[in-house]
């Protein structure tokens, strides 16, 4: 463990240094995440909406959080859990309607105007989100942020060899849905 | 990496395509919950506890007279009995029962 962590660690269990702690852990770590979440839920206000939980719950459970595991491991777990309420809320909601959820998220896509995208990346983001939940999570961390599956175990609670599975079905998928629709 | 993951890579690449508005992540500022709260939220809370102590003080300032006043009412009461009890003894049974209890 870094220097800097542990520095950050020993902060945030004392009170009388907690606060200013928590201020430095949001700013070291909003990006990441907000990324992370992003590319779930594709709309940036939800995005937006999704990482304001995320640090509520972080700064709620702060008395939890016992330092065994990386800081960041610890805030990508909470971030994962509110994007995949959040999703389940929204399908929920989608469901009563008589819509699908993954077809409405598609929809955002198109319609999202913070997205700058060629149509080669459109389409990728559209397949993207026609995987399950739990797929597009290790497709993602491990497409785009080169995660390594040790650290994908412990945030997603999966073993390696199921999130190595994971991510080979993934990428099969979206390899024939491209070249199938480019 | 794989086959399909060089396929995916040479056709759409791994650039994110999402973006952010201007200066998103610098203006962002997260409140933390206690700081959060609204201030007319404070100030609500604030008129509420008020109002509460004034009703308290209200309800202490009709009720104390009334306490007062039946209190008095019961005292009167039992004197009158008393004195109605006294007034039915003959002499003597007064004095014993006088001598007995004091």
């Amino acid at each position: 463990m870094e220097l800097e962590e542990k520095t950050l660690i020993r902060s945030l269990q004392k009170s009388s240094t907690r606060e200013f702690a928590f201020t430095q852990l949001v700013r070291k770590y909003q990006e990441s995440l907000y990324w992370h979440i992003r590319k779930m839920v594709v709309v940036h206000e939800d995005a937006d909406d999704v990482l304001q939980n995320t640090f509520i719950k972080a700064w709620k459970g702060m008395d939890n959080f016992r330092g065994d595991s990386k800081v960041s491991t610890w805030l990508f777990k909470i971030a994962t859990n509110e994007t995949l309420s959040f999703l389940a809320q929204k399908k929920q909601k989608a469901s009563i309607n008589g819509e699908e959820y993954e077809t409405e998220l598609i929809a955002q896509l198109k319609a999202e105007s913070y997205f700058d995208g060629n149509e080669a990346e459109k389409k990728l983001q559209e397949a993207i989100l026609q995987l399950p939940e739990k797929q597009r999570l290790v497709f993602n961390m491990k497409y785009f942020d080169d995660m390594k599956y040790e650290e994908m175990e412990e945030i997603l609670g999966t073993s390696v060899g199921a999130l190595k599975a994971s991510y080979h079905h993934a990428t099969k998928k979206i390899a024939h849905y491209l070249t199938e629709s480019l | 990496m794989t086959q399909e993951e060089n396929q995916i890579k040479a056709i759409a690449g791994k650039r994110n395509p999402y973006k952010v508005p201007e200066g998103y992540f610098d203006r962002r500022t997260f409140r933390l919950p206690h700081q959060s709260q609204p201030a007319s939220h404070k100030k609500s809370r604030l008129h509420g506890y008020l109002i509460g102590a004034a009703a308290a003080a209200l309800i202490l300032l009709v009720s104390l007279p009334m306490i007062w006043w039946n209190h008095e009412q019961k005292i009167q009461a039992q004197e009158e009995y008393e004195l109605y009890l006294y007034s039915q003894m003959d002499e003597s049974t007064f004095y014993d029962l006088y001598f007995t209890n004091y």
